[in-house]
């Protein structure tokens, strides 16, 4: 290699560093677009009268030092706006559903649904093991929900796309004006709840397409819209999990929580938090503090209180589900699981004839 | 090197850029210094830097793509005074120049870090492992040499082997994407 082809290899890296690096979210800070725009009014604000800089100069010369104000005007239109106050973390949530937590009996019939971000694929598991359902080509699969409807709303982070594929494998319906998002919510009136991780923001999107609520100025690796009506935000840029009404207000936080994956609201009112470095699930109450937890766990990435009182956990190699006293009941082996839900049925009579499964296959 | 000379064409009532405006041209230059070896933090800096010389000079009132254009130099000006590194940081500044301007100029490299994008899920497995734990994507902080290797089950220098190829495969698949990508 001559000396040019040295060079011309070394920015050739330099270029896919720089990329690379951006991928995994090395940004510009959040607030230079801010501070640039003040400096940007500042300059644009009409300049003082002749008379006014008269005046000022000559209380200048009788002062020593009030002419640096004048040097340093434009400087100090690059003081970072200050961040508003943090809002407290007592805990507004009052009118949060509390229900009832005791372990009910469950249905026979499940399925899990496992996202598999380094295969592409999404694989729905039942009871016994059996793969019963499987979606390849899911570019850089992050979540995928199970619907009533029997389609599979899946998020694919690396094309930047949020889909509803039936289960011919035909998209019925799809949002791609995102930058790389984690997690889509169907919410009940048919409305989505996506978590649009790196364009910085939470958005509800109408089957129509059109962005009805959202929420900017955070990177959310998770987000979930609930019984109360207000979303519920794993906020990894400020280490924190939100808790916003419809107006965007801050009505109770958890803060002090890095690398939060996954949060969600559970019945009692307790919040289970999912915590990627930490290797740890933890479970707080409303006033922040730890109730009970998992640790040792292999980079959990997801996890979800059944409603028997266990906690599935996706943990790259493995999906397991562990017991309140913290035995593993059940597990499944991936190549790098970052979601996992599971979906019980209603134990019903079996009816005879040509009908679709749980799954939207065809008996 | 002299400073990019003043905006002699800019016109002095035309407006101030606004806000989106601003993000993209702020965007596309922090973007154009990480490519020419800054730190994220110092290419804040500069990107200050350079948009208070653009302001001092009015270069802000140009069209769009020629206060870029000034944005940019300008950057790379204070970058390379920064680092005094000599003719062959400017010789490599130069090169990362060139293939801005083949790459990047048109859109400010959003295609290519699309690309990047769509060629990182088309890695195969252990590659794409390697590359994502090297470079911290999905949630992790970046892992060194020997972390990757442990998680891998790969010696070292088998992970330098594994990245060099998979960077060389990340490479090609971008210079492959669709002319109707490239803007």
């Amino acid at each position: 290699m001559n000396p040019d082809q040295r060079l011309r290899q070394r920015a050739l890296d330099l270029q896919l560093d720089a990329l690379l690096g951006e991928a995994a979210g090395v940004l510009p800070a959040p607030d230079l677009t801010e501070r640039l725009r003040a400096a940007v009014l500042a300059h644009a604000r009409p300049a003082p009268s002749r008379h006014l800089l008269l005046a000022a100069a000559l209380l200048a010369l009788a002062v020593v030092g009030t002419l640096s104000w004048w040097r340093n005007a434009e400087r100090a239109a690059f003081v970072p706006v200050q961040d508003p106050p943090p809002a407290s973390q007592d805990p507004v949530a009052k009118d949060a559903p509390v229900q009832d937590p005791t372990p009910k009996p469950l249905p026979k019939r499940w399925v899990t649904v496992i996202t598999d971000y380094s295969d592409n694929h999404v694989q729905v598991v039942d009871q016994d093991g059996k793969v019963v359902r499987e979606l390849g080509e899911i570019y850089g699969a992050w979540d995928a929900e199970l619907l009533p409807n029997g389609n599979l709303l899946v998020t694919e982070f690396s094309v930047s796309r949020v889909r509803e594929i039936n289960p011919n494998g035909n998209t019925v319906w799809d949002f791609e004006n995102l930058k790389n998002p984690y997690v889509a919510q169907r919410l009940p009136d048919g409305n989505t709840l996506i978590a649009d991780t790196f364009g910085g923001r939470v958005i509800e999107v109408s089957p129509e397409g059109e962005i009805v609520w959202e929420y900017l100025g955070t990177r959310p690796f998770d987000a979930e819209r609930l019984p109360n009506g207000n979303t519920l935000i794993a906020d990894v840029i400020d280490d924190r999990v939100i808790e916003v009404d419809k107006d965007g207000k801050t009505v109770w936080q958890l803060r002090g929580v890095p690398s939060v994956h996954d949060a969600d609201r559970l019945p009692n009112g307790n919040t289970l938090v999912t915590l990627r470095h930490a290797h740890a699930v933890r479970e707080y109450d409303k006033d922040g503090k730890i109730v009970w937890e998992l640790t040792g766990l292999s980079s959990p990435s997801d996890a979800d209180r059944l409603p028997n009182g266990n906690t599935l956990v996706a943990e790259n190699t493995v999906v397991r589900e562990f017991s309140p006293d913290k035995k593993v009941v059940w597990k499944w082996n991936a190549t790098w699981a970052v979601e996992a839900n599971r979906y019980y049925f209603a134990d019903a009579p079996e009816k005879k004839g040509d009908k679709k499964d749980d799954v939207g296959r065809k008996k | 090197m002299p400073l990019p000379a003043t905006a002699r064409t800019a016109v002095p009532s035309a407006p101030l850029p606004l806000a989106p405006s601003i993000e993209r041209q702020a965007r596309g230059v922090w973007r154009y210094l990480r490519m020419q070896g800054a730190a994220p933090g110092e290419a804040d800096d500069l990107v200050q830097e350079a948009f208070v010389v653009a302001l001092q000079k009015g270069a802000l009132r140009l069209e769009p793509a020629a206060a870029f254009t000034f944005l940019r130099r300008t950057a790379r000006f204070l970058f390379l005074r920064r680092r005094q590194g000599g003719l062959e940081a400017n010789l490599l500044a130069d090169a990362v120049d060139e293939l801005w301007q083949r790459d990047c100029e048109a859109d400010g490299g959003d295609g290519m870090l699309d690309a990047l994008r769509r060629c990182l899920s088309r890695l195969t497995g252990r590659a794409r492992r390697a590359v994502e734990l090297s470079y911290g994507l999905v949630g992790h902080d970046p892992a060194s040499r020997d972390d990757v290797a442990a998680a891998l089950g790969l010696q070292p220098n088998g992970v330098k082997t594994l990245m060099q190829r998979a960077r060389q495969q990340l490479r090609v698949c971008i210079e492959a994407r669709p002319v109707e990508d490239r803007s």
